[in-house]
Order: C-alpha cells, then sequence, then structure tokens
C-alpha cells in the first residue's frame, strides 16, 4: 500500500475500534478516509458503476457490523477492508449477477488481457514498496502470472478465464495454483 | 475437466488463495468460511494470502464516490429514532392547523395562479371563489402529456411559494414558484417536499422544490390515496441526508382535488 496509508494504519484501526462500540463519527470518519480506495478497486473489479456503487454500500455496512472481528494480528486495517469490499464484490459478480456477469463487464470496459497485465506490472514497478512483489512476479511464467493477476485484479472466475484464454478449466487451476506457489516461495525467501 | 493438469489435492495455502481469489464454488467457499473461523492455521493463511495480494492494488487509482451513496448508507445504517420523528410530527400538527385556517382564500388564490401561470389542467368543476376578472381555467391550453387533476398549496402570510401540480395518470408532479419570485438560496439550504403517509409511517421525500421557476418531480404510486397531507421541510443543500426530514416544517398542504 502506499506510505500514506501505511502512516494512517493506526488511525484506520482506531476508528474500526470505535465502530465496535458504536461511533457513528468514527465510521464516517472512515468512509470519508477509505471508500474512494474501495471504489477505484471495486470499479476495476466490476466495471459497472452501478454494481461497484452496490457493493461498495454493502462493504461498509458489513464494515460497520463486524468491525469488532478486525484484528491487528491479521494484517494492515485498509487490508482488512479491501479484502471486505472483494468478497462482497466477487460474491455479487458469481452469485447474483450469473452467466451474464463477464459479458456486461466486457461491454462496459474490459481491457485486452495483454494490457491489463503489462499495465499492472508497469504500475508496480513504479513504486518502490512493490519492489519485491515485483522482482517474484517475474519469476512466475507469463501465462500463469497473466492468469493470477486477471483473477485477483479483474475478478475472473475460472470459467471466465478459460473462456478467454481458450484453454481447460483444469489447465487455468493449475497455472494459478503454480503462479500462488511461486510467488508465495520467493516472497518468503526474500523476507 | 478431463485435462486436469494438476491431480494432486491442494494444500491448505492453495485453498486459501483460491479462497481469497474468489475461485472456490459456493459450497467450497462456504466449507472454507465455516472452517476459518475455527482453524486459526487456516484463518492465517488466508490473512497472509490477503496481505500478499493487496499489493496489487499499491498503484491503483482512488475513484471519487458519486453524491448520494454516503447519504444513503448512513440513512441505512443510521435511521433516526422514533423519538425525532414524533418530534418532527408534532412540529408538523401546529402548521396543520395555520394551513386549514387559511385554506379557503389559499385555493381560490392558487387557482388564480394555476390559470395564469401554469397551463396544467381543466377541472371538471371549479374548486372554489375564482375572481370573475381571471380568464376561464377552460381557455387555458391543455398538455395532453400533463393533465393535473390534484394540487397542493405552501405559502406564508404574505405569499405563495409553490404550488404542485398532481398528474397521477402520467405519474408526474410539476411544482412552480409563482413569477419571477426566489423561493429560497439554493447554495444555503433546500426545501424538500414530503408525503406524510395516512399509515403513520414515516415521512417519504418527494424531492427537492426549486428556489425559482419550475420543477417536474417524479409522483410516486399511491401518493394521493395513502397521503394525509404534504410538508416542505428546510434541509442542508441536496436534500436531507439521512432520508427523513431532519429540518424544521416549514409548510404543509393538503392535496386538494381538482377534479
Amino acid at each position: 500500500m502506499s506510505t500514506e496509508i501505511e502512516a494512517d494504519a493506526d488511525q484506520l484501526a482506531d476508528w474500526l475500534a470505535r465502530c465496535a462500540l458504536g461511533d457513528r463519527r468514527a465510521f464516517e470518519r472512515l468512509y470519508d478516509a477509505t471508500s474512494r480506495r474501495l471504489y477505484g478497486i471495486l470499479l476495476r473489479l466490476m466495471k459497472r458503476r452501478d454494481w461497484a456503487e452496490e457493493a461498495l454500500q454493502e462493504a461498509y455496512v458489513k464494515i460497520w457490523q463486524n468491525a469488532d472481528q478486525y484484528r491487528a494480528d491479521r494484517g494492515q486495517p485498509l487490508t482488512w477492508l479491501i479484502s471486505i469490499a472483494r468478497y462482497r464484490a466477487l460474491d455479487m459478480l458469481r452469485r447474483d449477477k450469473g452467466e451474464d456477469s463477464l459479458d456486461e463487464r466486457r461491454e462496459a470496459g474490459f481491457e485486452e488481457v495483454d494490457e491489463v497485465s503489462v499495465e499492472r506490472m508497469q504500475g508496480l514497478s513504479s513504486l518502490a514498496e512493490t519492489r519485491d512483489l515485483v522482482r517474484c512476479l517475474e519469476d512466475i511464467q507469463l501465462e500463469q502470472r497473466n492468469c493470477l493477476i486477471l483473477a485477483y485484479c479483474e475478478g475472473y472466475s475460472h470459467s471466465e478465464l478459460s473462456e478467454t484464454l481458450s484453454r481447460p478449466v483444469g489447465t487455468i487451476k493449475s497455472w494459478i495454483r503454480r503462479a500462488g506457489q511461486v510467488l508465495k516461495d520467493c516472497l518468503e525467501g526474500l523476507a | 475437466m478431463s485435462d486436469i493438469d494438476d491431480i494432486t489435492e491442494p494444500d491448505d495455502s492453495m485453498v486459501a488463495l483460491e479462497y481469497v481469489l474468489g475461485l472456490l464454488d459456493r459450497n467450497e467457499f462456504a466449507a472454507a468460511d465455516a472452517r476459518r473461523r475455527a482453524d486459526l492455521a487456516f484463518d492465517r493463511e488466508i490473512s497472509a494470502w490477503e496481505t500478499r495480494l493487496v499489493r496489487f492494488y499499491a498503484a491503483e487509482p482512488a475513484v471519487t464516490v458519486p453524491a448520494g451513496v454516503r447519504d444513503r448508507l448512513l440513512a441505512r445504517l443510521f435511521p433516526p429514532a422514533p423519538e425525532e420523528i414524533a418530534a418532527w410530527r408534532r412540529g408538523l400538527a401546529l402548521w396543520r392547523g395555520f394551513a386549514l385556517a387559511a385554506s379557503v382564500g389559499v385555493i381560490a388564490l392558487g387557482v388564480a395562479l394555476l390559470a395564469r401561470i401554469e397551463p396544467a389542467s381543466a377541472p371538471s368543476t371549479p374548486i372554489a371563489q375564482v375572481p370573475a376578472t381571471l380568464p376561464p381555467i377552460a381557455a387555458v391550453p391543455a398538455e395532453p402529456a400533463f393533465k393535473a387533476t390534484y394540487c397542493a398549496l405552501f405559502k406564508t402570510d404574505e405569499r405563495m411559494e409553490w404550488i404542485v401540480w398532481a398528474d397521477p395518470r402520467s405519474g408526474k408532479m410539476r411544482a412552480i414558484v409563482p413569477g419571477s419570485q426566489v423561493a429560497y438560496a439554493p447554495d444555503q439550504h433546500a426545501m424538500e417536499l414530503w408525503m406524510l403517509p395516512a399509515d403513520g409511517s414515516a415521512p417519504r421525500s418527494l424531492g427537492i422544490l426549486p428556489a425559482s421557476g419550475k420543477a417536474e418531480l417524479a409522483m410516486p404510486t399511491g401518493l394521493i390515496e395513502e397521503a394525509k397531507g404534504l410538508a416542505v421541510s428546510q434541509e442542508p443543500p441536496g436534500g436531507s441526508p439521512t432520508g427523513l426530514p431532519t429540518g424544521p416544517v416549514l409548510y404543509q398542504s393538503p392535496w386538494w382535488s381538482l377534479g
């Protein structure tokens, strides 16, 4: 995450703790400080603005209701917030929006698969705090890395990746697991 | 699925990865979610993947959230307490007294303005004493798409602030500020129109009344039959942040039938 957000982690954790006690003002501050980040991520995943707005609202309802479940030893507060928003968005894409989800997202502005991956790598390469991540991603075979990026950042499911990349679902599953294993081993080796 | 390259059972870390990526099917996800709550080691695997992968978003731009999302969210999470609604209704009752006392004169003025300003409707029966010097309502050219059959009048002691016409058939309402008047300063606050349900449930917003000129408002189904009256409250610019009246109630009117 950006330096600015990391510097704010204590503040976010404090607001979350106050939310758990029912402090509405703390919730409003938390929303004001983080909603633009979460909305950007949800738009990336869902493409359609109305879907992203719906997911954002649902995510913050869950954040308010589950604020007492945030555990500092499990990660940064912003990571927790982003995870809640992502799970809500993925649930909507997979279950509520159903079979047409990929077509709808394509219409709303899917970019070419290769462009997505190249842009993501370029963006990460420009930041000091993601240097180790980029280094490890470069260890992953290109097709497998693309799968991981499309799944995480663009919300592709196994079957959507299979259709888009013209590969069997089994191959996609295998690629993602391999990409994950290489990334995990590499990052742990650098830690 | 006959060409699965990877036939070995995935270890916990890979299940956790697929959980974070949203790649588990519904049953697998439910099982992993339940396990996460009971199995600390598995929960840590998931958190570890969340932390590793979230850095993919390090360069993701923040995007301004459309206005209204925050208000809707806060209204949903923090509806006003019942005592706030009760206090609002008490304020309304006071205004109802004033409005009824002035009603006959108000109707005459409203119909006169209707005839002069808004070619909205040709009532089948005149409602009240229309001064003979005004042009007859039937002479006003009708607009086929909008034929008002009800109106509401909002006035102070000095002047008429708004006239609202409703046409249930087209599902539209029109609100006007008579003449070249300016009813309020829109950069300082908004005047919001509310329907007061006859069953005593919470007021329903019908939109922001224009500060000057005219505006068309959508007309919810059942607005006439289910309403015991209408009210106007003063709200922050853009309207009530909670979905219910938050400011003082300044005007009140019943629906007057025009036909």
